[in-house]
């Protein structure tokens, strides 16, 4: 039979001004699609707030008239006698809701007067009394479970520094110059690694007595809050209380991390510490782990911070989830670093940070949301303290067909059609940003969703025509609803950011929800169809459009399927069968420019991953870029999007991945992506940042520290340059010597 | 057959799919003989041959033609008897009726009370006052119910343990081979793992059959085991009495050859550890709680302190009495606290039940594997 498809009104609304369009789908039509973990009502959701001065003072509220309903996490206040205190762009806090509402979901508009109804708050506790309301934007993201929150703010950590390090380092120094004759002073110097499933108490992060440890402070965010409570939510362990658990428990790690309270999952899901391997443990090994089976020596002079990602980001296909968690961490970072300073009475306290994660969405300008708020706490730190290093990986979706570009080309006939291929059983949602060139007004653009018969199914104008009968004529940021049948599986939203900036976000429904009492869109190819009226403009530059990712690495069983941009004109193999690493230009599918949105931030050293070409034994000559590591472009479209340097991924073809410690001392993981090569240069850097002069360290500053790494050039091949940056950077081991070239 | 030949490796089990971006852990080779579980590896071992129809033709053609040379002439001066009773028999016996020998020599002495108010399980060695070992109270259902969550975080760890759990459907003896460094002239040492083992099996066994506990996969919809639930109550778990026996016997074992394990300490706290892993591997394939284990490894610690008596090595046996706590997990520094009150563990007191030949001869033929009578003897 062959019946027509019901057609529906064409619905689009206003979305908050100061809501995300994010948030407009996860907290509207998108709530119903999400994971179990989000869809019930949240006590606690993370925030954060872009916070507006006005010029005119607002009116005192009446103390004690309002319940508390927003804490700030620990954030960094650098106090400097010669600058202004520092007042961060962007405040991360929780916002919890009052007990009588609990049962209660959030509609975008009640959530919205809610963050403006803490917003005084939050400007009273950032030393900010006047703050322009209508101007200020939030972003939510995550709940925080109840378990792992308490109401209080946090207080001061119980830490004190190890009055016998110094003693140890100069030992170290000692051993040196007789071994070499050269006398050199080493620096403490802290490495942070912000990731999931961290082994605080692993034998290769301790000092060469097997009792004290490196690890300063561990902060796991989704742990269960304990009375102490140094940190908002989840946990904080100072090198104090690790200590003391390797002294009870150091003969059995299952139950050190049991007493700990490491173990115990708030968030319903997998316990990462029980596992047998982590990519935070093997991260963390590979920045700065030291092991006696290795023949490597414990540097005792760089002091190790951790903090632990709640696991449910990983689930969060958004991907913008995770930003106050995110930068959170940051902040605590920054502030346990002046801590370890003073207690060892460094200055200026280098401090280098591995985050191996990535964005896939984004500007890929550094300009927007967190990438903004990193880039600014990063750069008040270099301001105000030291140098601060960021190293970051380059992201491992380079053929998985997830960046697709516009160029004005495709438009000629003022259409484009963009096929977007939903997968079938996969159990969460899907998001794609479209984003126009900086500075063009998009009047006279349309964007449409096509199912996978071809039928509209929603479109919405990215920028509203002036009309008489328009209630709010000033309704920038739009939302319009995506039907299949009549049921509504997705919306196309549009918003502008910063100078200017347009993007066009698509969120739909999973093919399969969680919960069934909802039917999920139609999984097949959609179309994305790009139109245009005489009134519009041409391109100056190309659109980007970026995939959020949707996969489930870590085995949570998300149900998550990667959607992709199944595009015919992509050419995907070569003749002998390989995978295709370069583009087809005429394609929407470009590898280059599949950048980790985070590698745009202008401060961070951004990390290829490569491979020994011809097998163990293979000389620099012969580095070929890991298939899957991500690149920029170089046609100037997005500046900011390159790479810097390169490091292992893999050994070779045969031999997949780099080879690290597991969860537990002992244990032994293999690990592939880019995420595994970053941290190989974090070490370096961390290494040489330990008896670098203060002169070549600042000369070093304005590229990232770059300049310090000790490494080879690769190749003049300028498309290997594109993948692999200037810098190729060797790792410092792995069990076959013949895989450090 | 010897008990140490495998019946012919069931085909490797392919290798479980990598776990997020770790390489797949290859594939499991054949799993040998040592892992049926019932009478384990001496079913069969030793059994006589069966001869052809050609064999026994020639045998008989054989005798007519050679018998001629042995004509009787007077009957034999002196035969000598085999040692009546004698322990050193055994060593003529077949690995399956040793195995008998042992099984029957110690269940002669075991026995059990049954009662219904309350629902418990009181395990007896011996007769007289004072001879029960293990009490074990039967859970509600609402303690089973409790367990429930506990499944769920452990199930996150099939893709970590598939090969494990699959070669542990039966017996584990090459995990304990692998933490003692045993080989294959380690015979009866094997043959003391072996029947360790059965004894732990046929206890549980009995505890379970009174107990008569649902499965997990009964219970919780989200447990879907990943093999099949065998065909016995959940309460106590028997791969943890059985894991938990040998741990007890092989501890004692190194504990005597610390001039062959100058690391004993480690090879001991090895062994505890391999037996909650073992344990603890069936409550992450779905088939057990962790209360399971805490009775099961209860009772396993008890009929390893058994054996040891028989062997003439230990002397006594510690008395516990368990009343599950559903609320708790299982673990091995909880159950090395002996007495354990927050996880509904009670000691008290204690029994000798005495030696017996056929054991104490089995523990010197293994003794003798390690020391060689080179001077090394203690």
């Amino acid at each position: 039979m062959n019946q027509p498809a019901r057609r529906h009104r064409n619905i689009v609304n206003p979305v908050q001004p100061g809501l995300g369009v994010y948030e407009f789908w996860n907290f509207g039509t998108g709530r119903r699609y999400a994971l179990p973990e989000q869809r019930c009502p949240a006590k606690y959701l993370t925030a954060l707030a872009e916070l507006r001065r006005s010029d005119k003072p607002t009116r005192q509220q009446v103390a004690g008239k309002t319940t508390r309903k927003i804490w700030l996490p620990t954030l960094w206040q650098p106090r400097s006698s010669t600058t202004a205190s520092f007042v961060p762009r962007f405040i991360p806090f929780v916002i919890g809701k009052p007990e009588r509402d609990l049962n209660v979901q959030d509609s975008p508009s009640k959530l919205h007067n809610r963050l403006l109804r803490g917003l005084t708050q939050i400007g009273h506790r950032c030393g900010i009394e006047a703050i322009d309301k209508r101007a200020s934007r939030f972003r939510v993201g995550l709940p925080v479970q109840q378990a792992a929150m308490r109401e209080i703010e946090p207080t001061e950590p119980r830490w004190h520094h190890d009055p016998q390090l110094l003693g140890r380092i100069r030992q170290r120094e000692t051993a040196e110059e007789r071994l070499t004759g050269v006398a050199r002073k080493r620096r403490i110097t802290i490495l942070a690694v912000i990731d999931d499933g961290l082994p605080f108490a692993h034998r290769n992060f301790r000092s060469s007595d097997g009792r004290s440890t490196r690890v300063e402070f561990c902060w796991l965010q989704s742990a269960k809050a304990d009375r102490r409570h140094s940190v908002l939510f989840g946990r904080e362990y100072t090198r104090g209380d690790i200590e003391d658990l390797i002294a009870s428990h150091g003969d059995d790690e299952d139950a050190l991390y049991h007493a700990a309270g490491a173990i115990e999952d708030t968030e319903g899901l997998a316990s990462m510490l029980a596992r047998h391997s982590t990519h935070g443990a093997h991260v963390m090994d590979l920045a700065s782990g030291y092991a006696r089976e290795r023949d490597e020596t414990p540097a005792e002079e760089i002091r190790i911070i951790a903090v632990q990602l709640p696991n449910l980001l990983t689930m969060d296909t958004s991907g913008v989830g995770k930003d106050m968690y995110l930068l959170s961490a940051f902040h605590y970072i920054f502030d346990r670093a002046d801590r370890i300073a003073q207690g060892y009475e460094i200055d200026p306290p280098r401090l280098v940070v591995n985050f191996s994660y990535g964005y896939f969405g984004g500007a890929h300008d550094g300009q927007v949301d967190v990438e903004a708020a990193i880039r600014q706490l990063v750069e008040q730190r270099r301001a105000l303290r030291g140098p601060t290093a960021l190293v970051i990986p380059a992201g491992n979706s380079f053929l998985d067909r997830m960046h697709a570009r516009i160029p004005e080309q495709k438009l000629t006939g003022n259409e484009t059609q963009l096929p977007w291929r939903l997968q079938p059983a996969d159990r969460t949602p899907n998001f794609v940003e479209l984003w126009f060139p900086e500075g063009f007004d998009p009047a006279g653009y349309t964007v449409e969703m096509r199912d996978p018969l071809g039928k509209p199914r929603g479109h919405l104008a990215v920028v509203e025509r002036a009309s008489k009968r328009a209630k709010r004529p000033n309704a920038r940021d739009r939302a319009a609803i995506v039907f299949d049948d009549n049921r509504p599986v997705g919306q196309i939203s549009v918003d502008c950011h910063g100078q200017n900036r347009w993007r066009v976000l698509i969120a739909t429904a999973p093919s399969e929800p969680w919960d069934d009492d909802h039917l999920g869109i139609t999984p097949g190819v959609w179309t994305i169809v790009i139109m245009r009226d005489a009134t519009a403009k041409p391109l100056p530059q190309a659109i980007h459009c970026w995939i959020q990712r949707d996969t489930d690495p870590d085995n949570l069983r998300s149900g998550a399927r990667q959607s992709y941009f199944d595009d015919p004109s992509d050419v995907r193999f070569n003749d002998d069968g390989s995978w295709r690493e370069e583009d087809t230009p005429e394609a929407f599918v470009q590898r280059f420019g599949s950048l980790n949105g985070l590698a745009t931030i202008g401060v961070s050293i951004t990390v290829a991953g490569f491979r020994l070409g011809a097998g163990l034994g293979s000389t620099l000559q012969e580095i070929r870029p890991a298939r899957y590591s991500c690149a920029g472009l170089n046609n100037g479209e997005l500046p900011e999007a390159r790479i810097d340097c390169a490091s292992l991924s893999d050994r070779a073809l045969p031999l997949p991945g780099t080879v690290a410690a597991g969860v537990r001392s002992g244990s032994r993981s293999v690990l592939q992506g880019t995420s595994v090569a970053a941290p190989f240069v974090a070490r370096q850097l961390a290494t040489t940042f330990v008896t670098a002069s203060d002169t070549d360290v600042q000369g070093a500053e304005p590229r990232n520290y770059l300049p310090l790494l000790w490494s080879t050039s690769p190749s003049p091949d300028p498309n290997l340059r594109e993948r692999l940056g200037d810098l190729l950077v060797r790792p410092h081991w792995q069990p076959e010597p013949q895989a450090i070239p | 057959m010897s008990i140490l030949s495998g019946n012919g490796g069931t085909g490797g089990t392919g290798g479980t799919g990598g776990t997020g971006g770790t390489g797949g852990t290859g594939g499991t080779g054949g799993t040998g003989g040592l892992n049926f579980t019932g009478l384990g590896a001496f079913l069969g071992a030793g059994a006589d041959p069966v001869y052809d129809p050609v064999l026994v033709q020639g045998l008989q053609i054989a005798e007519q033609s050679i018998t001629h040379v042995a004509t009787p002439i007077a009957p034999p001066a002196t035969i000598h008897p085999l040692g009546f009773s004698k322990p050193d028999n055994m060593a003529l016996w077949a690995d399956w009726v040793r195995s008998s020998v042992y099984l029957t020599e110690f269940l002669k002495e075991l026995d059990w009370e049954v009662s219904g108010k309350p629902q418990q399980v009181v395990v007896r060695y011996g007769a007289g006052k004072g001879r029960e070992f293990v009490t074990l109270h039967r859970p509600t259902m609402k303690t089973f119910a409790e367990q429930l969550p506990f499944m769920r975080a452990y199930l996150d760890q099939r893709t970590d343990r598939a090969p494990e759990i699959m070669t542990q459907l039966g017996f584990p003896t090459p995990y304990f081979a692998m933490v003692l460094g045993l080989q294959t002239v380690n015979r009866y040492t094997f043959e003391l793992i072996g029947i360790t083992q059965v004894l732990a099996s046929h206890v549980a066994m009995v505890v379970k059959h009174h107990m008569a506990c649902r499965r997990p996969g009964r219970i919780g919809a989200q447990v879907m085991p990943m093999i099949p639930t065998p065909a016995h109550g959940s309460f106590p778990s028997a791969h943890a009495t059985e894991a938990y026996a040998v741990a007890q016997v092989l501890r004692s074992l190194v504990d005597r050859h610390h001039k062959h394990y100058a690391d004993f300490e480690q090879r001991k706290a090895l062994l505890g550890k391999l037996a909650e892993r073992i344990a603890v591997n069936r409550t992450v394939a779905g088939v057990h709680y962790p209360i399971d284990t805490w009775a099961g490894a209860i009772l396993g610690r008890a009929v390893g302190q058994i054996i040891l008596a028989k062997c003439n090595v230990a002397k006594n046996v510690d008395r516990y009495e368990y009343s599950a706590q559903g609320q708790r997990d299982f673990y091995h520094k909880e159950f090395e606290k002996e007495a354990n009150k927050d996880f509904g563990v009670t000691k008290s007191g204690q029994f000798a039940p005495g030696p017996s030949e056929v054991f104490t001869w089995l523990w010197r033929k293994a003794d003798d594997e390690f020391d060689l009578h080179n001077g090394s003897s203690s």
